[in-house]
Formats: C-alpha cells, structure tokens, sequence
C-alpha cells in the first residue's frame, strides 16, 4: 500500500489509515469544489489558479508527507506541523490582502460608474426636456434605487415648478 | 460684485446626502444670491429621502448619484460635471449652504492667482471651537499642511473652497471618498501635485445646536484616524496604486466626446 510505514516516502510518519482516509478526501472534495466553480464560471481563472495549486500542494503532502520533512529540515524548523501552519497561516493572509486589494479596486470601479451614470442622466433627462419639455418619462430621480418615489410626486411638482421659474434661474439658459 | 476674470464660468457644488429638511432652503437662497456670479449643482449623494425629488422639483441643476458615497465621492462626481460642461472653477459648499455668496465671490476672485483658495473658519481669530486633543490635532494638520502647501492654512477641515481648472483637473481623478478625504489628504494630494494654495477668512455663524465635543473616546479616535489619515496620503505616490492607474484615464474621454456646454 501507498502508505507503507518503511517506505522512504513516508519516514517519520506514523498516520492512522483513518486518519489518512479524511485527510486525503477532505482534499479531493476541494480540489473537486473548485474545478466545478471555474466549470460554472463562478470563479474566475486568475482566482482558481491559485486555489488548484494550493489543492495540488495539498495533496502532495497527503500523499507524501516526506515533502514536509525535506522542506523542514531545509528551513531548520524542528516540528514539521509548524512548518505547515507557517505556510498555511502567510498564505491565508496573502489572499485576503490580495482579496482587500481587489475590494478597493472594484470600489473605485464602482464608483466612476455611479458618476457616469449620474452624467449620463443627467444628460439624457436635458435631451428628454429638449424634446418635450413637460415629459416626465424620466424624473432625473428615479434612478434612486432605495427612493421609490410617491406617485403624487410627480403631480406636484409642477406648480412648485413654475412657481420657482420666476425665481432667478441661473443654472438655465 | 464684479465677476472674477479667470473663472468667467464658475459652478457651485452643493453635495447633498439626505438634507430634504435644508436643501429647498439652500437652493433657493443660493441660486437668488448667486444669480450671475455662478451656476450651481446639487449633487445629490443617493439619498433615500426626498432630497432628489425636491431638487427636481426646484428646478434646480442636479445629478443624482446612484448610491451613496460621502462627500469626496459626490464633490468628484461635481467636478467631472464641471470639466465635462466647460465650467473653469468650482466652488464646494456645505450642504447645509451656510456660507455668504461674498465669500463665494472672494474665493473665486483670488482664483487667478492660486489653484485652490480655502475659506477658513478659523483664520482671524475664529475659534476652533472643540476639545483639547481635537484642537491638538487641529493645530498639527494645519501645521503639517502649511508646510506641505507652502501657504498658511489654519482650516484643514473646512469644506468650503474653490478650485482652478488644474485643480479640477486633478480633483477629478483623484480625490478619495473616505473620511477626511475631501479635505485634509486632497489639500495633501494638491500639495503634492505642486497645486497653489490659499486661505481667506470666511468667518461662520456658529450652527444652531453645533454639537458640543463627545466623550474622550470620540475625540481621541478622531485624533488617531486625522492623524493617520495625514501620515498615509503623506506616504501615497501621486498617481500610484497599480489598481486604479488604469481607471484613472478614463473619465477624460467623456470630456473629450462629450457635448460642449449643455446648460
């Protein structure tokens, strides 16, 4: 069997087959979870490449713990779970850095598309009022999306309107 | 009043996050004071009350923006409506409009010599008017910034200004949305950019029911996050960031394609 304990492979091992058993699973399930997210298309491939290759490692090491000996006596770290928990720990804290830094992109992203939006409207309620300047098709506040605006609204604001039309009007023509 | 020559075409920016209660107020008295002098814009911040709606009804130039993102996010917004409808300077008011249009005109005025005028409430012996430590810090901020600005700036938080079109320029693609970020790390981000600043005293009524200060708790998280908040745009590179170098381009086409002067 793979996990023969004299086997150079394994040396300075001692795993319950039991134990073995889950550990090697709980592996494949990951590695399987994370092949069917960039299947679906819910992980995109710059993403999942980092997570096989960890899922890869992982396995690695379940089946050949002597990788974690090698590399341990490399480093000079007395305890190889030690070694295993360095690695896992800086990992975990590499990717939600990475991920912090996504967050902010994607924030500003987000951002100058609220602006073009807002731009845009803007621009598209003056074409609206060029074209029929009483259409109210298109309140320039509808785009609020947690103010669902009243329905008397849009009555009402007509002679608010043109009551303010006296007023001086600097921002029209 | 004679109109400034060198913002022959000046916009005044309200930002306005949820103020149904004060913006009719403060548009009606801005745009009558205004007339003639500048245009005005409310960019109303995603508000979930009827701030927007009020606004249409007024009549009033507006965009809306469609989720909230403090007063950095829609003072940028403002900004990029200005270079897109050929405005040469914007002037940023508080929401709640407190500030005379005197002061509007002086700040534009002073605008053909420096890139950004700030209007002070401190200057000329207003008072700072907080605790011991928000006046520590306060102190610190103008100090650190005056340096940086090479002009004397006693109100690093006061968020009454007007910009020139290199400010604006700049301002349009860098100006943060977090705390602070309108102010004291924009005045570091001028600085750095080699904008020219300055400061006129624009003394304010006090707010009715001003908030007296809070707990030393309050006051020393606002000393720590001021404090940090200068120390890291201090340590920025301008224009740095990998992730958003990219993005910074962008906004420039919509000026270049966009239709001149739509007002």
């Amino acid at each position: 069997m793979i996990m023969n304990k004299s086997s150079w492979l394994w040396q300075g091992y001692d795993v319950s087959p039991a134990l073995w058993a889950v550990l090697v699973t709980v592996t494949l399930i990951t590695i399987f979870m994370i092949l069917r997210m960039v299947r679906n298309g819910s992980l995109r491939a710059k993403y999942a490449t980092l997570w096989v290759i960890v899922g890869v490692g992982m396995l690695a090491v379940a089946f050949v713990p002597r990788i974690l000996t090698v590399i341990r006596s490399l480093l000079g770290i007395s305890v190889a779970s030690n070694l295993l928990f360095f690695v896992a720990i800086q990992l975990l804290v590499l990717v939600s850095l990475h991920l912090s830094r996504e967050a902010s992109q994607l924030e500003e992203e987000t951002r100058i598309l609220g602006e073009e939006v807002a731009l845009l409207r803007h621009r598209v309620f003056r074409l609206e009022q060029l074209i029929d300047p009483e259409s109210r098709l298109l309140s320039d506040t509808s785009l609020s999306q947690s103010n669902p605006k009243p329905e008397g609204t849009i009555e009402s604001s007509k002679p608010a309107k043109s009551l303010d039309a006296a007023a001086a009007k600097p921002d029209s023509e | 009043m004679a109109v400034p020559k060198p913002s022959s075409r000046p916009l005044v920016v309200i930002p306005a996050w949820n103020e149904e209660e004060t913006i009719a107020d403060t548009v009606s008295r801005a745009r009558v004071e205004l007339a003639g002098i500048a245009d005005l814009l409310v960019v109303n911040d995603g508000s979930n009350d009827r701030t927007g709606a009020i606004c249409d009804e007024l009549d009033v130039m507006s965009i809306h923006l469609p989720f909230n993102m403090g007063v950095g996010g829609a003072l940028r917004a403002g900004i990029r409506f200005a270079i897109e409808h050929d405005y040469d300077g914007v002037v940023q008011v508080d929401a709640d409009g407190q500030h005379p249009s005197d002061h509007v005109v002086q700040l534009l005025a002073d605008l053909d010599k420096y890139d950004v005028v700030i209007g002070s409430r401190f200057k000329d012996g207003g008072d700072y008017n907080a605790d011991f430590l928000r006046r520590v810090v306060m102190r610190y901020l103008s100090w650190s910034l005056s340096r940086m600005a090479k002009a004397k700036l006693t109100d690093t938080t006061s968020g009454f200004r007007a910009m020139g079109p290199a400010a604006m320029e700049l301002f349009a693609q860098d100006l943060p949305v977090e705390y602070l970020g309108d102010t004291v790390e924009s005045i570091v981000i001028g600085a750095k950019a080699g904008l020219s600043f300055h400061e006129l005293a624009t003394p304010m009524k006090q707010r009715a029911g001003g908030q007296p200060s809070q707990s030393v708790i309050a006051a020393a998280g606002y000393a720590v996050r001021a404090v940090f908040i200068l120390w890291i745009a201090q340590a920025r590179v301008l224009g740095g960031g990998s992730s958003t170098g990219a993005l910074r381009a962008k906004p420039r086409v919509l000026h270049v394609t966009g239709a001149k002067r739509t007002t």
